[in-house]
């Protein structure tokens, strides 16, 4: 008995035990939902705003995949939601109408179109509402109505209506948490500011040249182009990235109903290097744009500097714009000029 | 394999046979006639011829001779007085002797073979009889101060230091060479590596009061293994040697003062012989608990030593707790004189939970990070040997089989950190010792420090070897001189794996800043209150809030399976060796003369981790090979003996040394944001060597030594870590990325080593009264190496230094040797040494010389009891790192001095 006692006595001499606190593995971590963005915006007058929740990725230690493994929600659990700070508005009734949500079933498909209900609820008394996340299902958006009018007017804004949403729990499986600390801020852009979409029409003096110098390395297809392959070119200022759309005369099948078809469409996006808070009740200011792009097969990082100006009508707007590609090229300063 | 075992058991029997009805044996046992302590290294001599013997570590020796009659054994033993024993002999009989030799008296030398001087004694005698250039390091001598572990006991031998942790000894360096050149074995049997990436054994995870001794072979014979380049070292265990129970042990005591905390030492020893001597049982135990820590700062430059604006300062605080277990026994059953058998089993576990509290100052992006670490690691050394050694008249035999397992266990490897921006902050690295430091005071408000990222991890190295092998030897005579063959063959089949779990979890949102955790020790006055410190984030409480709080935390899956993949691996090491040699005694000159025939097949399984030109991960492919290589190694030793006390040697010698698994297994990592890759290396050769050494030694009476000698070795296909340009993935025929600096060890040409040593040790008593008790120690070994080397990939040859080889290596101490009591001040000097190549010179990593100093002093109370204590590192030496040259400090950490204090009892 007493040499054990000594042998016990020594072991603990090598203070492996003390104040140890043993991290969960990875394989007894909880399913963990999670709104997909931080942020969102549309146009004062959009009448719906969708917001994404999802399921934080798991490990599997058979898999072993990279990305980890979006799992699927192991039982039908209600989900509590709250909105905040509402701005431009007292009651919530005056802006959310509505509320519904939906999953994803397919592609071209989901629960709303099969008839599902996900039991949605919105009390505009307090603000909070629920829905349910049904077993299986890996994705949910919470869709809310929006009151067109609230906010639509002829007025340069100097600032957003919006509101915040928050996951503020779940019930029905113990094995499931929400990351509370994670909100969604939803912003109602001026189009009176730059918000919103402009057209490039590629005839104007200059415009198609300017095009291709500044975004001719970002996107492969874009840099073979011609002028006559083009049905129209829309510039959008959204909430957190400018995006350009160039439209083509080539169609191709729709890929939800293959007996309709639309125009083939290029894409450049670049997200702005500051919030969407700083182009309120601007109509000219300076612009920083960044993201990467990938030419044979290496991604580069790119900047675009330059400034942006709206006509007293506000029918013009002119886009300076110049940068580099790290490692490629310097791009010179283009001149664009859009309308709407 | 076969067909050479089949060879040696012919000539065997064609050699000896028709001699074995005309052979005498005489065996025998020396001890000590007051003490009964065994008297290993004896010389036997039948006086007027050459034939002889020595006694081994237990004091046995085995004599065989084809003559008969009246004959006269001659024993002699350095600071005992000769013994003449007449023996008659009959042609194929045997007798045994028991002998006992007498300490010389005062009046013969002036000096008292005192109990603390037989350790010594011993030492000295095992060094003369030693057919191989050795130095010996006894149990008295271990015991008389009990080092903590292994490799601070063996850091005093001449031409040996060592590299520390933490201020403890970790691994030996003989002759200035690299770690990798040294064979660690334990009664003569390579000791497996706990570690995952080296071969090399750390010594700190054996308690040295388990040795019985400690041998450091500086030159090979045949009948030892092949890969020691710089040297070998043998540990060997205890014995029970009489019938009258022996019980030892000790306990201490001990206070560190950067710590202000307390260390403990106690060992117990138990060894008796039963059956009328026929059966013995030795059982040791020990453990060490030292409560150690450090203050350090060091600059990471970023890669780039010229590049200042790169530089971050790190100051970190250590606190460690470390153990050691050592478990080991030893059964042996003698059935008669000449025939035994015996099982040898030994366990020893080191463990080390260590904090680290850092704060990393990055000047250029404007932040200051604050981290904790929580490790705890365990590397455990065991092995278990059962063999036989049998006399026959004609010849010998021994046998053995062993298992030997280690691992290094690291169940938890947590670090927790945090980060602050806009913290600028000024770092001066001009002032070499301290560098200064200007930043706001805010880098003390935890406050301000958010939540970067935590890890957990674990990793599990383990090693295996088996092994079996067998030693013939056969007395010869050729005219009128003898001789002894020997020969024997050797399996050892090595098991080898490291697997890894690593988890990053960086926040999803809500994490509290670094305020809400911090707790616990600090170093109040860091550095001797050069710099501030805080209080740190406390580890456990920031798992126990990811514990409660999992949803704000997200695991990094691609980190995880990186980080599992990259360096795990598995791998099998299969040996076969056989040698044959002849030990040969001409009058004064001792030749042993032979070869060794070493081969070896490794196979191996790891994985390549697959990025593609973005730098995005593709994929984890499985990579498997095979190496096989052999080396026949012809080897020679000459002792000339000019007087009985005056030895010259000399000695050529082949060696080699095996590479690294992690150095062979092809698998490669990139970064390529970075630019950067890392790629083992499948064809990489092991390192070869032809040693040459001429050594002379003059023992004195009063247990004095001087020795020295000049050693050269010529290596080939030194190993270096080389960086250079290539495509990625390194060797492909699609590569995805062009212009990436790689890393890989690479053999290099041909490297030329010349060192010499020189020791001295006597008692000072040539001077009067009690001062004749003070003894001066001291060695030195210088060592200068070129190696020629392809840096990148210019073409351009460069010569560097040897990676790991110290140009300066010492010892200096003073000792006051009297009847009771015992002081020694001694100097240990490690010289500078290259540690890592870096891309230029400049950015060559090199240990800075350090020389330690420490106090011991002892007082024998009586017979059973003595008291000791010491005092280590008394000036405070920290370890170093520079750059390119000594202005360029990269880090310097300090441990202050510690202590300890205690009694050993011994009782028989």
């Amino acid at each position: 008995m007493v040499p054990m006692l000594a042998l016990l006595a020594l072991a603990a001499c090598d203070r492996r035990e003390e104040d140890l606190v043993t991290a969960l593995s990875p394989d007894e971590l909880p399913i963990v939902i999670l709104i997909s963005d931080e942020g969102d915006g549309d146009l004062e007058d959009a009448d719906e705003v969708g917001i994404a929740l999802e399921l934080l990725p798991l490990w599997n230690a058979q898999t072993r995949n990279p990305e980890g493994e979006t799992p699927e929600m192991p039982s039908d659990v209600t989900v509590r939601f709250a909105l905040s700070n509402p701005e431009g508005f007292t009651a919530w009734d005056a802006y959310i109408v509505g509320v519904d949500a939906v999953y994803e079933i397919d592609d071209c498909t989901d629960s709303s179109d099969e008839g599902i209900d996900l039991n949605a609820e919105f009390d505009p008394s307090t603000g909070t509402g629920s829905f349910t996340w049904p077993q299986g299902v890996s994705e949910v958006e919470v869709l809310f109505e929006l009151n067109p009018d609230l906010f639509a007017n002829d007025l340069l804004d100097g600032s957003f209506g919006g509101f915040t949403f928050e996951v503020t729990g779940v019930e029905g499986n113990e094995g499931v948490r929400v990351s509370s600390n994670l909100s969604f801020d939803y912003l109602a852009l001026d189009d009176e500011a730059v918000f919103g979409e402009w057209s490039i029409d590629p005839a104007t003096d200059g415009n198609w040249e300017a095009l291709q110098a500044l975004f001719a390395n970002f996107d492969e297809d874009f840099a073979e182009l011609g002028v006559d392959e083009i049905d129209e070119i829309v510039l959008a200022f959204e909430y957190d990235k400018m995006e350009i759309t160039i439209v083509l005369l080539a169609t191709e099948e729709d890929e939800c109903d293959p007996s309709e078809l639309v125009n083939e469409e290029i894409q450049i996006e670049a997200d702005y290097a500051f919030g969407a808070d700083d182009l309120a009740g601007l109509t000219e200011g300076d612009l920083e744009l960044e993201g990467a792009i990938e030419v044979e097969g290496i991604e580069y990082e790119f900047v675009l500097e330059g400034s942006f100006a709206i006509s007293a009508d506000g029918s013009t707007l002119t886009l300076e714009l110049g940068g580099e590609i790290d490692d490629i090229s310097e791009l010179e300063s283009q001149t664009l000029t859009l309308t709407r | 394999m076969k067909t050479i075992a089949h060879l040696m058991v012919l000539a065997l029997v064609l050699l000896v046979a028709p001699a074995w009805s005309q052979t005498a044996l005489i065996t025998g046992s020396l001890t000590d006639e007051r003490t009964g302590d065994v008297l290993p290294g004896a010389t036997v001599i039948i006086d007027g011829t050459s034939e002889g013997s020595f006694s081994d570590l237990n004091g046995k020796f085995v004599l065989r001779t084809s003559r008969n009659g009246a004959l006269t054994l001659r024993i002699s033993y350095i600071g005992y007085e000769t013994l003449q024993q007449p023996v008659n002999l009959e042609a194929g009989t045997s007798i045994h002797l028991n002998l006992t030799l007498k300490a010389v008296a005062g009046s013969l030398s002036e000096v008292v073979i005192t109990e603390t001087l037989q350790g010594q004694a011993r030492a000295l005698n095992q060094q003369r009889s030693s057919d191989v250039v050795m130095n010996v390091v006894s149990a008295d001598q271990i015991g008389r101060f009990p080092d903590p572990n292994a490799a601070e006991a063996l850091q005093r031998v001449q031409g040996v230091n060592i590299e520390r942790d933490q201020g403890e000894g970790r691994y030996v360096l003989i002759r200035g060479l690299a770690p990798q050149f040294t064979n660690i074995s334990i009664n003569g049997e390579q000791v497996p590596s706990p570690e995952a990436s080296v071969r090399y054994v750390a010594l700190d995870a054996i308690p040295s009061d388990q040795l019985a001794s400690m041998e450091v072979y500086k030159t090979l014979r045949p009948d030892l293994d092949g890969d020691a380049i710089g040297g070998s070292v043998n540990l060997i265990t205890r014995k029970a040697q009489s019938e009258k129970p022996t019980i030892s042990g000790s306990l201490v005591g001990g206070f560190n003062d950067l710590m202000g905390k307390f260390n403990g030492q106690g060992s117990l020893q138990y060894g008796q012989r039963f059956l009328n001597n026929k059966l013995g049982v030795m059982l040791n135990g020990s453990y060490y608990v030292n409560n150690l820590g450090s203050h350090n700062w060091e600059r990471d430059s970023d890669s780039d030593i010229l590049n200042p604006e790169a530089h971050q300062l790190e100051l970190r605080d250590y606190e460690l707790t470390r153990t050691r277990r050592g478990l080991s026994g030893t059964l042996d059953y003698r059935f008669n004189d000449r025939n035994e058998v015996y099982f040898r089993a030994m366990h020893n576990l080191f463990t080390d939970r260590e904090w680290r509290r850092r704060f990393v100052f990055n000047p250029a992006d404007e932040e200051v990070e604050l981290l904790t670490k929580d490790r705890y690691e365990s590397q455990s050394v065991n092995s278990f040997n059962l063999g036989g050694i049998h006399q026959f008249n004609g010849f010998s035999l021994d046998y053995e089989a062993a298992y030997a397992y280690a691992e290094q266990n690291t169940p938890y490897d947590n670090e927790v950190g945090f980060i602050a921006g806009d913290m600028v902050s000024q770092i001066n690295f001009s002032p070499v010792d301290f560098p200064t430091l200007s930043t706001a005071p805010d880098y003390l408000n935890s406050g301000l420090y958010e939540f970067n990222e935590f890890e957990t991890g674990a990793t599990l190295a383990t090693d295996e070897n088996i092994t079996a092998k067998f030693n013939v030897q056969v007395p010869y005579t050729l005219g009128k001189s003898d001789g002894t063959l020997k020969f024997g063959a050797k399996v050892r089949f090595k098991e080898k794996d490291f697997t890894i779990q690593q988890n990053v979890y960086e926040a999803i949102a809500g994490v509290p800043n670094a305020d809400a955790f911090t707790g616990g020790y600090f170093a109040e006055s860091f550095l001797d209150g050069r710099f501030t410190l805080n209080p740190f984030p406390v580890v456990g409480d920031v798992i126990a809030y990811f514990n409660d709080n999992p949803e704000q935390f997200e695991l990094q899956f691609e980190d995880k399976v990186v980080d599992e993949a990259v360096e795990a691996y598995t791998a099998s090491e299969d040996v076969y060796a056989g040698y044959v040699m002849t030990t040969h005694r001409f009058d004064r000159l001792t030749v042993v003369a032979g070869a060794r025939y070493e081969y070896t097949e490794v196979a191996y399984n790891s994985n390549e981790v697959v990025f593609n030109a973005n730098d995005e991960f593709e994929g984890v492919q499985e990579v498997s090979g095979t190496s096989n290589y052999g080396f026949f190694l012809p080897q020679v030793n000459l002792k000339y003996s000019l007087t009985d006390k005056t030895q010259l040697r000399g000695a050529a010698t082949y060696s080699y040394a095996r590479p690294n698994f992690e150095d062979i297994v092809p698998a490669q990592e990139a970064n390529l944001r970075d630019r950067e890759a890392t790629v083992g290396n499948a064809d990489l050769l092991p390192v070869s060597a032809l040693n040459l050494d001429a050594f002379a030694e003059h023992y004195m009476d009063n247990l004095g030594l001087i020795s020295g000698g000049v050693y050269f070795k010529q290596l080939d296909n030194f190993i270096y870590t080389r960086r250079f340009e290539s495509s990625y993935p390194f060797n492909s025929p699609s590569p995805t990325a062009e212009g990436i600096l790689f890393t890989r060890a690479e053999n290099g040409g041909t490297a030329n080593l010349l060192g010499a040593e020189f020791g001295f040790q006597r008692q000072l008593d040539f001077l009067p009264g009690k001062l004749k008790n003070l003894a001066l120690y001291l060695n030195y070994t210088y060592t200068n190496s070129t190696a020629e080397f392809q840096r990148t990939d210019d073409e351009r040859l460069e010569d560097i230094n040897l990676p790991g080889q110290a140009a300066h290596v010492g010892n200096l101490s003073l000792a006051y040797n009297g009847e009771k009591l015992t002081i020694r001040a001694a100097a240990n000097l490690n010289g500078s040494y290259l540690a890592e190549i870096g891309p230029d010179s400049d950015n060559d990593i090199y240990v800075n010389s350090r020389v330690q100093l420490d106090l011991t002093g002892g007082y024998r109370i009586n017979d059973n009891w003595q008291f000791f204590t010491e005092f280590i590192n008394l000036t405070n030496q920290p370890f170093e790192l520079y750059s390119g040259n000594p202005d360029q400090m990269m880090q310097r950490e300090f441990y202050r001095w510690w202590s300890r204090v205690g009694v050993k009892f011994n009782f028989n």
